[in-house]
């Protein structure tokens, strides 16, 4: 047999296949920045509404990121050639995951701390920890999205699943989330530690990566 | 190079698509024939790793390939009925992931790449983006895809579908070019396509495959059923209920000559003639 060995998707490739989807969310980050700069020149907590804009945006950006150059093992026209391929769960799955992560959330953490030092007093915090957990967030966020849409083989619900996620823990301040309280740093529980939550959210946020590279070798599952 | 198909079998609930299945295929183009839902793309599949058997052995040179058949991925060179993947770059940039994630070094699969486009004419819309191809240009990038690799075994499903006639001999051409040193297993519903091409053929229906060491086999399945009779214009919608149809042709004297298929004589004055590859294909089809 042929002894020839997989080696990753080119990452130009991939951030092609990100479409116009990947980077309209860019665009939406910047055509927030500027609303809150003119619309919101006087508020006393634009930077505080500005970091909560950037960062709810950010969780629909990296799924974006995430999930389309997964499209192609899903999608009827082509998931027949690319699962018939020698692809794997390590190279193809998991570590071009976590290169799409990186190279994603490196620019949105980079801008949230743009945002902290401009501003003044009305900020929220911008330490390791919440650096920590705002990555850590949007790690879990990206596994739970793809995981739930490599199962279902359904794009919808693999945006819908973490996005309502997040909207639970946002809008009920961590209730019902548990330790995935994926907003504990826009919307802190009292007396909570940060890091508890940081750390809960990258531990599951691994587990649900290798779940996918699990499932992304399962051709007769995919192929349904 | 030889495949070797013993005893496959795969039911889905309680439809049997592949019914024992043995098959033996050596270098060359192999045609397998067979009407829509016989099977053909069941058998591509578990071929391809994609689906699993109920039950059955592959061998591929006298290795058991369910067995290894992560390795084997390496050897196959897929075609699908349905290619339209990764719309949004170019065709050669399409190949050039498609050799990554099939193990091909660097420099290795720049050659190729640029040799195949040749090959499949495709050179000029090496830039153009794979949404953009019509298709017959996707058909010819699918099966450049198959080629990257130089896989032993290349398969390839319902090629011609949607092509138009010209496209259709082209593509034939293609086929034939890179079949030398390798098995090629040609799924169709469409007789023209390995009539003039296919160095074996099997027929596929119910699950069940027949193979035929050659065309004149097939042809002679039908021997003593396919009559030629001459009808008035008039005549002819009385045949035309009572018996199948095979074709007809105006003659000088405004008559019509028709074969048609049966069983038995369908009149004093039909005579019985050579069959051809369809009607072959059609008698068995029908048995």
């Amino acid at each position: 047999m042929d002894k020839r060995i997989n080696k990753m998707v080119p990452l130009i490739f991939d951030l092609k296949t990100v479409s116009y989807g990947g980077y309209f969310i860019l665009l939406a980050l910047v055509v927030t920045m500027i609303l809150h700069f003119v619309l919101m020149g006087g508020a006393a907590t634009k930077y505080i509404s500005l970091q909560t804009m950037v960062f709810i945006i950010s969780v629909v950006g990296i799924l974006v990121w995430i999930i389309t150059p997964y499209l192609e093992i899903v999608n009827p026209e082509s998931k027949e050639l690319i699962l018939s391929l020698p692809i794997d769960g390590l190279r193809y799955g998991f570590l071009r995951m976590l290169r799409m992560f990186a190279v994603y959330t490196s620019p949105v953490l980079l801008l949230l701390y743009f945002i902290y030092s401009i501003s003044n007093g009305d900020k929220l915090a911008y330490g390791m920890v919440d650096v920590f957990l705002i990555a850590g967030a949007l790690f879990f966020v990206s596994g739970l999205g793809m995981t739930a849409f490599l199962l279902s083989r359904n794009l919808i619900i693999g945006y819908g699943i973490p996005i309502l996620w997040v909207a639970i823990s946002f809008f009920y301040r961590g209730g019902a989330s548990w330790l995935w309280h994926t907003c504990q740093w826009i919307c802190p529980k009292p007396f909570e530690s940060s890091l508890k939550y940081a750390v809960s959210h990258w531990i599951t946020g691994m587990v649900l990566y290798i779940i996918s590279a699990f499932i992304i070798k399962q051709r007769k599952y995919l192929m349904g | 190079m030889r495949l070797k198909i013993e005893g496959l079998s795969k039911s889905y609930k309680d439809k049997k698509a592949l019914d024992s299945v043995d098959l033996f295929i050596s270098n060359g183009i192999y045609g397998l024939l067979g009407p829509n839902g016989a099977g053909k793309t069941t058998l591509m599949r578990i071929l391809a790793g994609l689906i699993a058997p109920d039950e059955g052995k592959i061998e591929f040179d006298g290795e058991d390939i369910l067995k290894n058949i992560d390795q084997f991925r390496y050897k196959i060179g897929y075609l699908p009925q349905e290619f339209g993947c990764y719309k949004s770059i170019s065709v050669k940039e399409c190949l050039d992931t498609i050799g990554v994630l099939k193990g091909i070094s660097a420099s290795e699969r720049k050659k190729q790449i640029e040799q195949i486009l040749i090959e499949v004419n495709l050179s000029n819309e090496a830039k153009k983006k794979v949404g953009a191809l019509s298709g017959g240009m996707r058909r010819r990038l699918g099966i450049a895809q198959a080629m990257l690799g130089n896989p032993a075994f290349i398969m390839v499903d319902e090629p011609t579908a949607g092509l138009d006639p010209e496209e259709r001999i082209r593509f034939r051409g293609f086929i034939r070019r890179i079949a030398s040193n390798r098995v090629v297993l040609l799924s169709t519903h469409i007789i023209e396509d390995i009539k003039n091409n296919c160095d074996g053929l099997a027929l596929i229906n119910n699950g069940k495959v027949k193979q035929f060491d050659s065309f004149e086999d097939l042809e002679n399945m039908a021997i003593g059923k396919v009559w030629k009779m001459v009808v008035g214009s008039n005549d002819f919608y009385k045949i035309d209920s009572k018996y199948k149809i095979l074709s007809t042709n105006t003659n000088t004297n405004n008559y019509l000559e028709v074969r048609v298929y049966s069983e038995v004589k369908p009149s004093e004055d039909a005579v019985a003639v050579q069959p051809t590859v369809e009607e072959g294909y059609l008698t068995w089809i029908n048995a």
